[in-house]
């Protein structure tokens, strides 16, 4: 070498101080630096929903219109088979017509499906962008998760239609609504984390995924009520993290809905919140293995 | 003066999976202990033959990948271009992709909302501006896609060859333009083969030998010793 290197004071890991500059070291950087940097490339997290939004209705006649058909379409089926089927599915006097009782659980779980199944394989389609320029890896799942809230807003007006179509107003419970949404976005993404960083090596997730959440949808009240659930089985019942969402977010549309009970409410919380916690660890463990390992 | 990159004992390691697994040779140093410093304003040429590290050195400076040992720091603001058309989608329009890409490469909406004029004269894509991509010539993509990255505004450039493309004309016009972005006082590390384009971009250089840094000079005794070293089949290929 022709010139000696001089000695430089150590940096921290923080970096440099400066407005602009990093530091590329061996070894999972700290979930501190991890947030700061994703902050730092939120406009590009915009920027990838908007694409992914513009790719997904792009050549499609209906564009949007397809978040209010899937939905709409299983509120007919289901309808048709409970209603004949199990008789009066929503069970109970005064409880609301079984329609208006199936849709709002619908639709949260069309969030938490979307979630799971875009942001399980976010690592994977992002991977030939991830292996030519740097930014924060977690940017993939939150656009999948966002994404998906964007077509749950939409499906909405759907859900409007309906109510207005059985003139059921929601009374002052609908204000907590949108807490039981942030619950299933919290849960899913949690989820997403960790099937992401493992489908990145191991393919097998994505086979057994539609059918895994398949299964969840039935062990969840989304077409029968809770009601329906034997007491005896309640407490093993009230581990599945839907459970609380659920009966929340119908808690907060239907009016008649009973209150969640705040066993099934703390569970769905706590394991939500575990979740993405351990999640977003691991990932941020695994992060570097994501790219290397193409 | 203050270095504007410092990199340090920075090495890479690669697992090869499957093969020779607990004889020791399941893995190789893609890169191994490099150690150099560039001061502001300095253009330095990368040369080395295929596999000697390059591209590696540039994917850890860039953040695409972690060292397995050392470390290496940059200051100021980096822009970063591998690959030309990084982030493109045929499926969306010119104008999309120039927003899509600018973003992808570090550029603000508004920056890019300021340059978007420039950009698209550099290119001459103007007539197309709203055609997919995917209905473009591979000639016409790289020439936006070049178009979007040259216009970034970067203190530190990391470039690996990307002039390699496109046709006489436009690489005669990426060469002026960055030896334009040079002159504003851009630091850059610059990957190429291209020895002549080196020699007048560069003032200094780095060769690379199968991961190891053997040499760091002036470009011209680094072309020269490279060229003795036994690629010159690669050379004559390119003269």
């Amino acid at each position: 070498m022709s010139q000696p290197i001089r000695v430089i004071r150590p940096i921290r890991r923080g970096g440099p101080r400066t407005a602009y500059g990093y530091v590329c070291r061996p070894g999972p950087k700290s979930i501190r630096v991890a947030l700061g940097q994703l902050w730092e490339f939120r406009g590009l997290l915009r920027v990838f929903v908007w694409r992914d939004l513009r790719l997904r209705y792009r050549n499609t006649a209906l564009g949007a219109g397809w978040n209010l058909l899937q939905p709409l379409g299983y509120l007919a089926v289901f309808s048709l088979v409970f209603g004949l089927v199990g008789g009066q599915g929503a069970g109970g006097e005064g409880a609301p017509p079984y329609p208006l009782f199936l849709f709002p659980g619908l639709l949260l779980w069309q969030l938490l499906s979307r979630i799971l199944s875009l942001g399980g394989s976010s690592i994977d389609s992002f991977k030939p962008l991830l292996s030519r320029v740097f930014f924060p890896r977690l940017i993939a799942p939150l656009t999948a998760v966002t994404g998906a809230l964007v077509d749950f807003g939409v499906a909405t007006s759907a859900l409007v239609l309906l109510m207005v179509g059985y003139g059921a107003w929601p009374g002052w419970s609908l204000v907590t609504a949108p807490l039981f949404v942030a619950l299933t976005v919290v849960l899913g993404l949690g989820v997403a984390l960790w099937l992401t960083a493992f489908d990145a090596t191991y393919r097998d997730i994505r086979h057994a995924l539609s059918f895994l959440t398949q299964m969840w949808l039935f062990a969840s009240p989304v077409v029968y009520p809770l009601s329906r659930v034997p007491p005896s089985l309640r407490a093993l019942y009230f581990l599945n993290p839907m459970v609380g969402a659920l009966e929340g977010f119908r808690f907060a549309i239907v009016p008649g809905a009973p209150a969640p009970s705040g066993a099934a409410l703390c569970a769905s919380a706590g394991l939500a919140v575990a979740l993405l916690v351990s999640g977003a660890i691991y990932f941020n463990a695994r992060e570097a293995a994501l790219v290397d390992d193409g | 003066m203050q270095p504007i990159i410092c990199v340090e004992r920075l090495g890479k390691r690669y697992r090869r999976r499957g093969v020779g697994r607990s004889t020791g040779a399941d893995s190789f140093w893609a890169l191994r202990d490099v150690s150099f410093e560039v001061a502001r304003g300095e253009v330095v040429g990368i040369i080395g033959a295929n596999g000697a590290g390059k591209s590696v050195l540039l994917r850890i400076l860039s953040r695409i990948t972690d060292p397995t040992s050392g470390s290496a720091w940059v200051r100021g603001r980096v822009g970063s271009l591998l690959e030309v058309g990084t982030g493109f989608h045929p499926e969306l329009s010119g104008r999309e992709n120039v927003f899509l890409s600018g973003a992808i490469l570090g550029m603000t909406r508004r920056e890019i909302e300021r340059r978007f004029d420039e950009i698209i004269e550099f290119s001459g894509t103007r007539d197309f501006l709203d055609e997919p991509v995917k209905h473009y010539s591979t000639g016409m993509t790289v020439r936006l896609a070049f178009s979007v990255a040259a216009h970034l505004e970067a203190d530190v450039l990391f470039l690996d060859e990307v002039w390699a493309t496109g046709d006489l004309e436009f690489r005669d016009r990426c060469a002026r333009k960055m030896r334009e972005l040079i002159g504003e006082g851009r630091t850059a590390l610059l990957v190429s083969h291209d020895l002549v384009e080196l020699r007048r971009l560069c003032r200094r250089s780095l060769l690379f030998e199968r991961g190891e840094l053997v040499l760091d000079g002036p470009t011209e005794e680094v072309a020269r010793r490279y060229t003795r070293a036994g690629v010159l089949g690669d050379c004559a290929r390119r003269a």
